[in-house]
This record gives structure tokens, sequence and C-alpha cells, in this order.
């Protein structure tokens, strides 16, 4: 069994660098870590270093796949992400992980609500293509 | 199209080169700068009506540094999944298709930023038809 390492200890470690980093032209730098609700490369928005970090991305099967750490396994990369798919409207998608979210991580709610929406945009326009 | 957040007109501080002190003297002279260094160089010394030396104050407002006509920073993109680092920033950067992507992969890069609302720099390179040729 392994200790709990603080998600602050964590974050000092993989800030310098990382696989999940993206440093692109004129020193911007973007995160591709699965949890990373902005893409954005800092400690409230790691779904690494964090212990309590939420995924929002395309199901593989449509919808949108919402995914939250679970507390337990939040130390085990590879096991601690927990995935819902979810196929409602755009709408109520958005109300229901803004819910989910602000009991969890209260300061993602906003970041969540938006990645919900541009995935249902992304959704949407999929479905006007193959039309 | 998707447009940019916000649109600056850029301030542009100075228009003309800074060229060599008396580049215009001489042909072997050549306009690109270089610091004047001698001990009475009066262009050195910033004489009234002595042509003026680059400095630092006349940079780029860090708010207009890399900034397209498009308004939009650009990002160059690899491959799909590079444009997923974009979704949630798709009004302040556009993306760029590396050089070296083939036009098998550029054609899915650009069909995955129109679903996902990304302007493109060079969206349309090599995508020519053969029939359009």
């Amino acid at each position: 069994m392994t200790k709990h390492v603080s998600p602050q200890l964590v974050w000092e470690v993989i800030k310098g660098h990382n696989s999940f980093v993206r440093k692109n032209l004129h020193g911007n730098i973007f995160s591709a870590e699965p949890g990373n609700l902005y893409a954005k490369h800092s400690y409230k928005h790691s779904g690494v270093a964090n212990d309590k970090a939420v995924d929002i991305r395309e199901g593989a099967e449509g919808g949108v796949a919402i995914s939250a750490k679970r507390l337990k396994t939040a130390q085990k990369p590879t096991e601690a992400l927990v995935k819902t798919t979810s196929k409602k409207h755009a709408r109520r998608a958005i109300a229901a992980a803004r819910k989910q979210v602000a009991s969890y991580r209260a300061d993602l709610q906003g970041h969540a609500a938006a990645r919900v929406s541009a995935v249902h945009r992304a959704l949407r326009a999929k479905a006007a293509a193959q039309k | 199209m998707v447009q940019p957040l916000v649109r600056r007109k850029k301030e542009v501080k100075k228009r003309k080169h800074f060229d060599r002190h008396q580049s215009d003297r001489r042909l072997c002279v050549k306009p690109s700068w270089r610091r004047p260094k001698g001990i009475d160089g009066r262009v050195r010394r910033k004489f009234k009506g002595a042509i003026r030396m680059p400095n630092a104050g006349y940079g780029t407002n860090k708010r207009d540094l890399h900034v397209l006509k498009s308004g939009f920073r650009k990002v160059v993109i690899a491959n799909v999944s590079d444009l997923e680092l974009l979704m949630m920033h798709n009004r302040r950067f556009a993306g760029e298709i590396a050089h070296n992507v083939s036009t098998r992969k550029r054609k899915e890069i650009v069909e995955r930023a129109a679903q996902l609302n990304i302007a493109l720099t060079n969206g349309s390179a090599r995508l020519r038809s053969q029939e359009d040729e």
C-alpha cells in the first residue's frame, strides 16, 4: 500500500516537465493531460497532480464522456478516472455537468460547462457533415 | 468561420527601418544595422538631427506580440490529437498544420478542426483534388 502524496508535492515534481506538456511557438504552453479541462499547464488545472480532477471529452460511441477522479485511487493514474457517458441534449448535459462538478470541484464548474458545450458543438458539426 | 475574441489594432511605433549610419554615403556600407562605436560618433552620442538608434522602447507591445493579422496567435499542429489542446482556446489561438504532415493526414486535421471550430492558417494547403489541376 503506497502512502498518499500531497497534490502540491506532485505538482512541484511534474511542473518543470512532464510528458503531457506541449510547448509551442512563442512560449505558448499547453497540457494534454487527461483530466485537464482547460488544456492549461497549471496546478489548478492539472489532472495528474490534483486528487480531484474532471475529464470531459467526446465518447468513443458519441455522447459526452465525463470522468472524475475517485479519491480512493487518485494516486493510481491508470485507475483513477471513473467514466460516465451521457447522450443528453446539450442544455441538459451542461446543467448536469455543472451540478456534478459543483459539489466536487466548484472552481472548475465554469470550465466544465464550457467544455461540455464545446464537445456538443463538435458532435453536432460531425453529425451535420455525415448527412 | 470562427473569429478571434479580441481584435486590436496593432500599434506600430516606427515604420521605417533602422539603417546603419552612413549607409547612404557609400555602397560598401550596407544598410543592415551596426551600432556606432566610435569615440566621436554623433549618432552614438544622440545629437539633435542624427539618425535614431534602435532600443527596447521600440519593441512591440506584449499583447500585440505574435498576433497574426487575423487576430489569432498560432500554434503548430502535428496531428489530430494536438487539436484537442485548442478546443477551449479556439477564439484566441489558430492552428497551423506542421510543414511535414502528409496530404492524407492534413485532410483528417482539417476535418476535425472544422468540427471543433478551430481556425487554421494553412487549412487549404495541399488539398487540391486531381480534377482541379
